[in-house]
């Protein structure tokens, strides 16, 4: 039991921070992602005897997080929120100096669900291609192209006039 | 390599070493231009998603999982004294003789003790110490839980350990107070509280810091097994089984916890 609890403890304190982020991104409201956060860690609590390799933890921990965010959605589904009109983070309110910052948050805001979690897998988490599709469930060549789109979406919100003369997707 | 490839694998993936991309872009440079600005977009994108983290999310998480894990261990417990009290009923008065003797030896002091207070609920239920009791019953909960499952295969727990989690509540341990064997966040009557267990594995004492606003009266501090200490940052509710132990321990926080603000 020890050793669950230690090991546990290693999870939280390793893992905590990006699953947080990833939760913000997907979720948006932070409130709300601490809360499936905290559900999530405690789902991998009781799940702990699952994992298998702890060099895939980070991996588990998102599938599980996605699996409570869509459970969320089950159980809310008579009151949903259109999350367009729930407060955006801005991580850089504070700052008011990166005009460039705040469009690009609202643009990958404006990302669907299916580019935004394979881009924010590889950008913030630096995973591969296929770890990407393993953790996603799709085929790596799905995940690429989402990717691209994903970026060639961003790159053309943010730049408009660079249209031309882009990759379609 | 043509121009569409080289837009679709950037976009792809722009932190890409592969030779063919490195080849197209030193031999164009508008292809070069185009993954230049990715990249730069890219290192944006990184800053950008890399958002906050509250400070103390880590033992919140900890906290929140220990509070569900008790509140189960609880409910189970409660079901399995149920499901055992139960065949007693109908049994013999021999047989409830020699179970209940069984139970009474070799029975830790905090059982002994939960049993006493469960005679006790109803008659402090009347009264508006309640909560005090209910928060003194997860104590005992809580120290019967970590004797039965977590104390085994404890390891060494250093002062640093115990001050990394202390510096949550603003508090610091300034010396040791004799053989740390457990330190965990737990919620005792829905109130966060860090428990402390000192002392050898077959009899240690407990400390629960708690928030300065806990009230603890309705503990029951006149047997000597329990103490509290009134800090003006913290309150810290002391449990053991042997009275001199206890009260020697609760000397020790008193010479050696300080909390940043006032003590």
């Amino acid at each position: 039991m020890h050793t669950k609890h230690t090991q546990y403890e290693r999870l939280v304190r390793a893992f905590h921070a990006d699953i947080y982020r990833y939760a913000v991104w997907l979720i948006k409201d932070p409130s709300i992602a601490e809360d499936v956060v905290q559900e999530t860690f405690l789902r991998a609590w009781k799940s702990l005897d699952a994992l298998q390799d702890e060099k895939a933890a980070k991996a588990w921990l998102i599938t599980i997080l996605r699996r409570e965010n869509a459970r969320r959605f089950e159980r809310k589904q008579l009151d949903v929120v259109d999350i367009d009109d729930v407060a955006t983070p801005d991580p850089n309110a504070t700052s008011n100096a990166h005009a460039q910052h705040r469009e690009l948050t609202a643009a990958i805001h404006q990302l669907e669900d299916e580019y935004k979690e394979p881009l924010i897998l590889q950008s913030l988490f630096g995973y591969t291609g296929e770890e990407i599709s393993d953790i996603l469930d799709l085929n790596k060549n799905t995940v690429m192209t989402r990717l691209f789109r994903a970026r060639n979406q961003l790159k053309n919100i943010m730049n408009p006039t660079d249209l031309q003369g882009q990759a379609n997707g | 390599m043509d121009d569409l490839t080289f837009r679709r694998a950037v976009l792809a993936d722009p932190t890409t070493n592969a030779p063919e991309i490195v080849s197209a872009a030193q031999n164009n440079p508008e292809l070069a231009k185009f993954w230049l600005t990715l990249k730069q977009q890219e290192l944006a994108l990184k800053d950008i998603l890399s958002v906050p983290v509250p400070v103390d999310l880590a033992d919140k998480l900890l906290w929140h999982t220990q509070a569900q894990e008790d509140k189960t261990e609880q409910s189970n417990t409660s079901l399995q004294h149920t499901s055992r009290s139960a065949p007693t009923i109908r049994n013999t008065g021999a047989e409830v003789s020699e179970s209940s003797t069984k139970e009474k030896t070799g029975q830790p002091w905090y059982l002994a003790a939960a049993a006493s207070i469960m005679l006790a609920v109803s008659v402090f239920m009347i009264n508006t110490q309640s909560n005090d009791l209910n928060l003194y019953q997860d104590a005992l909960a809580h120290i019967q839980h970590a004797a039965e499952h977590e104390l085994a295969d404890a390891g060494e727990v250093t002062l640093a350990d115990i001050n990394a989690k202390l510096a949550s509540l603003h508090g610091v341990l300034n010396a040791s107070v004799g053989k740390v064997l457990s330190v965990n966040f737990c919620s005792l009557d829905g109130v966060r509280s860090l428990h402390v267990m000192v002392g050898n594995k077959e009899n240690p004492t407990s400390l629960f810091i708690l928030p300065k606003n806990t009230t603890l009266d309705g503990v029951p501090t006149t047997a000597s097994t329990a103490a509290t200490i009134d800090f003006a940052d913290a309150k810290v509710l002391v449990m053991g089984e042997v009275a001199e132990t206890v009260q020697s321990l609760k000397a020790q926080v008193k010479a050696h916890l300080k909390f940043t603000i006032h003590d």
